[in-house]
């Protein structure tokens, strides 16, 4: 057994893996594949049956479950929800394995497997800030679009 | 409905999203669905190789009561410790889960576990008992629960 809390080296070799087999398609092609399969059947689901809270409702659990430092935030009248994400579990488990080098794209799989569920249900990602990822912090934001803008 | 927010630090939570073990297996099943039984072997000896570089040199210098420790951490992390025993020896470490936590919490979720999961404890302990010079076997294994026997040995030379 690998340990849930020793899974993201394997998530990271996994995109090393792929990369060499076939370039950042190959990774891209796999984080398509693992939104689908992962991401929809539970952000997916919430937010059809939730709207934009689904989104609240879905990081809250999953946030927590990781254990990271964040705020999290749902805006009713401008209809936005944002993560402001203080640090990354993922990426500082990474960044004190000092001994291994992390996937090089590691965070953009974040941006890639939540815009294409959100996407399909009018929510778009507007601000996608990955300039501090080296330091576990990043910050996003969803934006539900207004009717005539889907 | 009003504005919601949550502010959380790190030290307010647990390390503990047993999703992850779904994700992995989902992970290991695309490499064997689109590469192979000797491509998901060769990607869990790649992770092997890169995660356990540590703990394989803790081992080297300390003994097997370093790979002892390590899966009593682990098993702790897990919350499943009542699953593990272990039986150390001045000669081998013979780990004993009665069932798995990944399989459990991936049926429980309504996941069924790929056919190439196993390889998560033949490939990458195998790798793991190279890597610190030790022989690996494994008495048994059960898919559907994940109900487990093998044992680290040093080499008879050593």
């Amino acid at each position: 057994m690998v340990s849930c809390t020793e899974f993201i080296p394997l998530y990271s070799e996994l995109f090393k893996f792929l990369d060499k087999k076939g370039g950042s398609q190959e990774v891209l092609n796999y984080w398509n594949f693992v939104s689908d399969k992962y991401v929809e059947p539970r952000l997916g689901e919430e937010v059809k049956k939730h709207g934009l809270i689904g989104c609240f409702n879905y990081w809250n659990k999953s946030l927590n479950e990781e254990a990271c430092d964040f705020s999290i935030t749902y805006h009713e009248s401008e209809q936005y929800f944002e993560i402001d994400m203080k640090k990354c579990p993922s990426k500082s488990m990474l960044n004190e394995l000092s001994y291994t080098q992390p996937y090089k794209n590691y965070c953009m799989h974040c941006a890639v497997l939540y815009s294409r569920v959100l996407e399909k249900y009018g929510i778009e990602n507007t601000v996608c800030d990955f300039s501090n990822c080296d330091q576990a912090t990043c910050y996003l934001r969803y934006d539900a679009l207004k009717k005539d803008e889907k | 409905m009003a504005d919601l927010h949550i502010e959380r630090k790190a030290s307010d939570n647990k390390y503990l999203h047993k999703d992850f073990h779904v994700t992995a297996d989902i992970g290991i099943s695309y490499v064997g669905t689109n590469y192979g039984d000797q491509a998901v072997k060769e990607y869990l000896t790649q992770y092997a190789n890169s995660f356990y570089k540590l703990l394989a040199e803790k081992v080297k210098r300390n003994g097997l009561t370093e790979l002892e420790s390590n899966f009593i951490s682990v098993y702790k992390k897990e919350e499943w410790s009542e699953f593990l025993h272990t039986n150390l020896t001045e000669n081998s470490l013979e780990i004993t889960i009665d069932k798995c936590p990944a399989i459990t919490f991936m049926k429980q979720s309504g996941h069924t576990p790929s056919k190439w999961y196993k390889e998560t404890t033949y490939v990458v302990y195998s790798q793991l008992a190279k890597m610190c010079n030790l022989d690996f076997s494994v008495f048994y294994y059960d898919e559907n629960d994940g109900k487990t026997k093998f044992v680290f040995s040093k080499r008879n030379n050593e």
